[in-house]
């Protein structure tokens, strides 16, 4: 394991109300109202995406965030780029839908069932970045997306990946609002959300001419606090005011601290901002 | 207004770290169920008498196909085994394969789990979907969909078996046991967990049936891997656990080393695979960089095998590009037990610690005639290896991802 100091260096997200990231400047801005039909890509990058209309809600909510990192499509391929994605509750919503087709005349959809396996989002943003590194989806309930962030520094560390995009995404869908009551509140009264970050040593970064948004620092196992547990939905989306600049989110201090609660220990991680 | 950020640096690719022989993770227990029963020792016996776990299965009947498909079930003794083993079975089928697997292994590896910390176990369970009994019982709306995720199942398994420290789950389709050893093993590497049970589970659903079915990729008997005739895979029921702990702990001798791994990704379609395999292959060529190892080292491939045309011929392809005409005895294990999905990785890397430790292959059971484009050397009848040191697993699936993992001979 090597020890160098890991930075952020992008970040990007959608959720139910807002959308920002580095393509936009570090701005963050309101979505159109009605998410779902709000999620056109045009509204958030002049980019063409052909293969956009074909995604499940998981995989757009997820191509939006990473399209907002303002990577560009590589060529060469990026065989040192890692993809880590944590999601707490996958594709739940084309899981229903396919599993309604198969009662339908010729069997299951293939199109939906294609989507139904978590990590084909991920499949979706290698082919559009063209990145060949490592790629793992994670499920740690609702500590994914810290999850996500916390393999990237591992595969980093490990000198698996030279830099790592962390993505955390869920997208329930409109279906699954009857089961409200059995939801966990961060899911209940969103249809999606997908916030990312890319990671990468500071030598990397400034090899590459990257500027740094932050820094990261790690302390680990300590024991569990269950009086501060912020949902990993609410840490990541404070992480991307405080990369956005936006003061209103711990105006006076230059630091944010980010729980994985994973059993009975507590991880943190320290982002201070460069 | 777009502020793209500049290319990335693609010439200063970190290299792999090198692990050294006496640093590599040890597997220092394991266990399996699988179609052919309950156990390392029964199913390998079973695969040295060249049974096939591949039944017809009336139920396995999907909307646009009238004859049931071959599968490799878990057979009703093995159901009523596992009722005597653990506590609250019979209530979920892939709880109780997960709890089996994983109580017999922590059992099996109690040497190093002596004076351990709960704390200090990790769990990393693979599937694709989780536990999908439950989803399917959700028909009737009870219980709710929210349960059935695979982080929810994890923890359950988790709680069952005492662990206490990180739980996390693995979703990487066919390739995810195989990911979840190697971030079983970055667990242990980076000092965060000082045992990890990484497990497989995979109990067969109508859903997956009808989702394999959907894209045409079941075969219309066993599947034959390699095989010029072959035409789809046969899915399989299965479950399998390693305890993985470091170079440093070392109680008792291991049973095998964990020296490399990689994961890689095509990014040319979602579901086929690439021309030539070369993600594959970089996968392949990374992982022998970890383990410090070159091709001549490798006396043995673990393919992945599933008899579809596609897979089998661009691992035929990615197989002769790294190893060249001397391509090592190649064998698939689909033609026994059936494709077992996200439990596969697991589940075929401890029956390749079994090939290790016994220098010693079962035939590549389906394969009367070779039919990819490269020359192979696939046993047709068990063979010894009497040299073989070092083995490599390779699993490739949907979403463009290939996972490799090189194990060896125990250090003394």
């Amino acid at each position: 394991m090597n020890s160098e100091n890991i930075i952020i260096s992008a970040f990007g997200f959608a959720d139910a109300t807002n959308y920002g990231g580095s393509l936009l400047g570090g701005a963050i801005k309101p979505l159109p109202p009605d998410p779902f039909n709000g999620l056109r890509w045009e509204t958030f990058s002049e980019r063409s995406y052909k293969r956009y209309g074909r995604l499940d809600i998981l995989t757009s909510y997820a191509m939006v965030a990473v399209e907002l990192l303002g990577l560009p499509a590589f060529e060469p391929a990026q065989s040192d780029m890692a993809l880590v994605m944590g999601t707490g509750k996958g594709c739940l919503a084309v899981d229903l839908d396919f599993r309604d087709s198969m009662d339908q005349e010729g069997g299951g959809s293939p199109l939906l069932f294609m989507y139904t396996l978590h990590n084909a989002c991920m499949g979706e943003i290698a082919i559009r970045y063209n990145i060949t590194g490592p790629n793992l989806c994670l499920m740690a309930g609702e500590e994914s997306g810290l999850s996500a962030i916390w393999e990237g520094l591992r595969l980093i560390r490990c000198g698996e990946a030279a830099s790592c995009i962390c993505l955390a995404a869920d997208a329930v869908g409109d279906r699954t609002g009857m089961h409200k009551n059995a939801a966990p509140a961060d899911y209940a009264d969103s249809r999606g959300s997908a916030h990312c970050v890319l990671i990468e040593s500071a030598k990397h970064a400034a090899r590459r001419g990257a500027k740094p948004l932050a820094g990261i620092r790690e302390s680990k196992g300590d024991t569990c606090n269950a009086t501060q547990e912020l949902s990993c939905e609410t840490q990541l989306s404070n992480l991307q005011q405080f990369l956005s600049g936006k003061q209103e989110y711990n105006s006076r201090d230059s630091r944010i601290e980010l729980r994985l609660n994973l059993y009975h220990r507590s991880d943190l991680l320290y982002i201070d901002r460069c | 207004m777009h502020s793209e950020l500049p290319i990335a640096d693609n010439h200063t690719k970190e290299r792999h770290q090198v692990i050294l022989p006496e640093k590599a993770i040890n597997i220092v227990s394991m266990d399996l169920i699988a179609s052919l029963g309950l156990g390392c020792e029964t199913v390998w016996s079973s695969l040295l008498e060249g049974n096939c776990g591949l039944k017809p299965i009336p139920w396995m009947q999907t909307n646009d196909k009238q004859d049931a498909f071959y599968g490799g079930e878990i057979p009703q003794s093995v159901w009523e085994e596992l009722a005597t083993l653990i506590p609250e079975a019979g209530k979920n089928r892939s709880r109780d394969l997960a709890v089996a697997v994983g109580q017999s292994t922590l059992k099996q590896g109690r040497a190093w789990l002596d004076g351990t910390d709960p704390r200090e176990i990790g769990l990393v369970l693979s599937s694709i979907k989780g536990d999908m009994n439950h989803f399917e019982d959700f028909r009737q709306d009870v219980p709710s969909p929210w349960h059935y995720d695979l982080f929810g199942f994890a923890n359950d398994v988790a709680k069952s078996l005492g662990i206490g420290g990180p739980v996390l789950g693995v979703s990487n389709a066919c390739a995810s046991g195989l990911v979840a050893m190697s971030l079983a093993a970055r667990l242990i590497q980076s000092g965060e967990a000082r045992l990890v049970l990484a497990m497989g589970v995979e109990n067969l659903t109508r859903f997956m049936i009808e989702g394999f079915q959907s894209i045409r990729s079941l075969s219309t008997g066993p599947c034959r891997p390699f095989d010029k005739t072959r035409d789809g895979m046969s899915i399989g029921s299965g479950a399998g656990s390693v305890l993985l702990a470091s170079a440093d702990h070392r109680p008792e001798s291991a049973l095998a080393t964990i020296n490399g791994w990689s994961c890689t990704n095509d990014a040319t379609h979602i579901t086929a695979p690439a021309k030539g395999g070369a993600g594959l292959q970089a996968a392949i060529r990374q992982a022998l960089a970890m383990a410090g190892l070159q091709p001549s080292d490798i006396g043995y491939i673990n393919a992945h095998g599933t008899g579809t045309v596609f897979n089998d011929e661009m691992e035929a392809q990615a197989y002769y590009k790294v190893f060249g005409p001397n391509v090592p005895i190649t064998a698939s294990l689909k033609g026994y037990l059936g494709h077992t999905l996200g439990a596969a990785g697991v589940i075929e890397a401890i029956l390749s610690v079994m090939v290790l430790n016994n220098k010693l292959t079962p035939a590549s059971l389906g394969l009367s005639e070779l039919g990819v484009g490269q020359p192979m050397r696939i046993p047709t009848e068990n063979t010894a290896i009497p040299d073989l040191r070092y083995v490599l697993s390779s699993k490739v699936g949907f979403g463009g991802i290939n996972a490799v993992m090189v194990l060896g001979e125990p250090v003394s």
